[in-house]
């Protein structure tokens, strides 16, 4: 070995390269950044306050038998008023199915303050808000807007973490029938 | 008892037995800080300690422990919940595991891409130091150089004329 100092650099050099391979093929199948950690598992259950019915409530396990899209939002996160329309569009095509349900959660935000944001962007369906934050922490969610949808067994079959588009909320909904 | 008057002895045995009580409260002190508390840890203990664990999950490398994030308040209620249902410090962190994969841990873990994050720094520290010492042995080896007359003749010559 003609210049050692030379060789251990270069194996300094291949070590890291290999950690930076290793760790960018780990966060790409990581399921907590593909949001795939709680797929294929059964649904937390949840039973919380509908936001515009004083004392009603709204649980999962009142909705078995259905396809469940369930989308936590906040009226102030830009991205979850963005998605508003795609989710509107969506609702209007799908009110009438008698098998799909659409949920709401409020994740981080007063009753008034969403109540104003959903009136604004004219969500009709289901609105529950999560007081304590345990249906977003059961859900794993890192932000919003997160939606998933859920087999009519109560299945987690579909997640998305940033704003969804019309197309994407069909082929949540198609994972969700499809069980 | 007469005050003892300049120059006269002190008593060995008194002055021993001064020293023995003074090491003795040293010891006893020593003992009774060093031991560990009584009984178990509290919930508000158990609760720091998990969170100090868990990353906040809407912040920049925080723990839930402490970020003042709503989330970060929902999972130390969380924790407070599950402990309070009887739930050990191992189960509560392998749920969060569950739902948010290791992306949860501040900590990585000791497998898969954890041993890697661990192992890195000593593996790359070995190769330094190996890189050191060969280079220290090489240079032992090589002969410490000597001027030559010419070299000399051209210091020399540098001075002069500089």
């Amino acid at each position: 070995m003609r210049n050692p100092s030379r060789w251990i650099a270069i194996g300094i050099a291949a070590v890291v390269a290999l950690f930076g391979v290793a760790l960018a093929t780990q966060v790409g199948s990581d399921p907590s950044y593909a949001g795939g950690a709680i797929l294929q598992r059964r649904a937390p259950d949840f039973d919380l306050p509908l936001l515009d019915v004083d004392g009603a409530r709204v649980n999962l396990t009142s909705l078995r038998g259905q396809s469940v899209i369930v989308n936590f939002w906040n009226s102030w996160c830009l991205p979850c008023r963005a998605e508003a329309p795609a989710l509107l569009e969506f609702w209007d095509r799908h009110a009438g199915d008698g098998d799909v349900a659409m949920v709401g959660i409020v994740r981080d935000e007063s009753p008034s303050a969403a109540r104003k944001g959903a009136r604004e962007d004219g969500f009709d369906w289901t609105l529950a808000i999560d007081p304590d934050g345990q249906a977003a922490i059961a859900y794993g969610t890192t932000g919003q807007p997160e939606t998933f949808a859920i087999s009519p067994a109560g299945v987690v079959t579909g997640k998305q973490l940033s704003e969804v588009s019309v197309d994407d909320l069909e082929a949540l909904l198609a994972r969700a029938r499809a069980g | 008892m007469p005050a003892r008057g300049p120059g006269e002895a002190v008593n060995p045995r008194a002055r021993n037995g001064s020293w023995i009580a003074l090491g003795l409260v040293v010891i006893v002190t020593l003992w009774v800080a060093a031991r560990p508390e009584p009984g178990t840890p509290s919930v508000r203990d158990r609760v720091r300690s998990v969170s100090s664990e868990l990353r906040c999950v809407d912040c920049q490398s925080q723990s839930v422990a402490v970020s003042s994030t709503s989330s970060a308040r929902a999972f130390r209620a969380d924790i407070r919940r599950r402990i309070e249902a009887g739930e050990s410090n191992a189960e509560i962190r392998r749920a969060y595991v569950e739902t948010y994969g290791e992306f949860i841990l501040l900590k990585p873990a000791g497998s898969g891409l954890g041993v890697f994050l661990w192992a890195l720094p000593v593996v790359v520290v070995l190769m330094g130091a190996g890189g050191v010492a060969l280079v220290l042995a090489r240079s032992r080896r090589q002969p410490r150089l000597t001027a030559t007359e010419d070299d000399e003749a051209l210091v020399a010559d540098a001075r002069e004329h500089p």
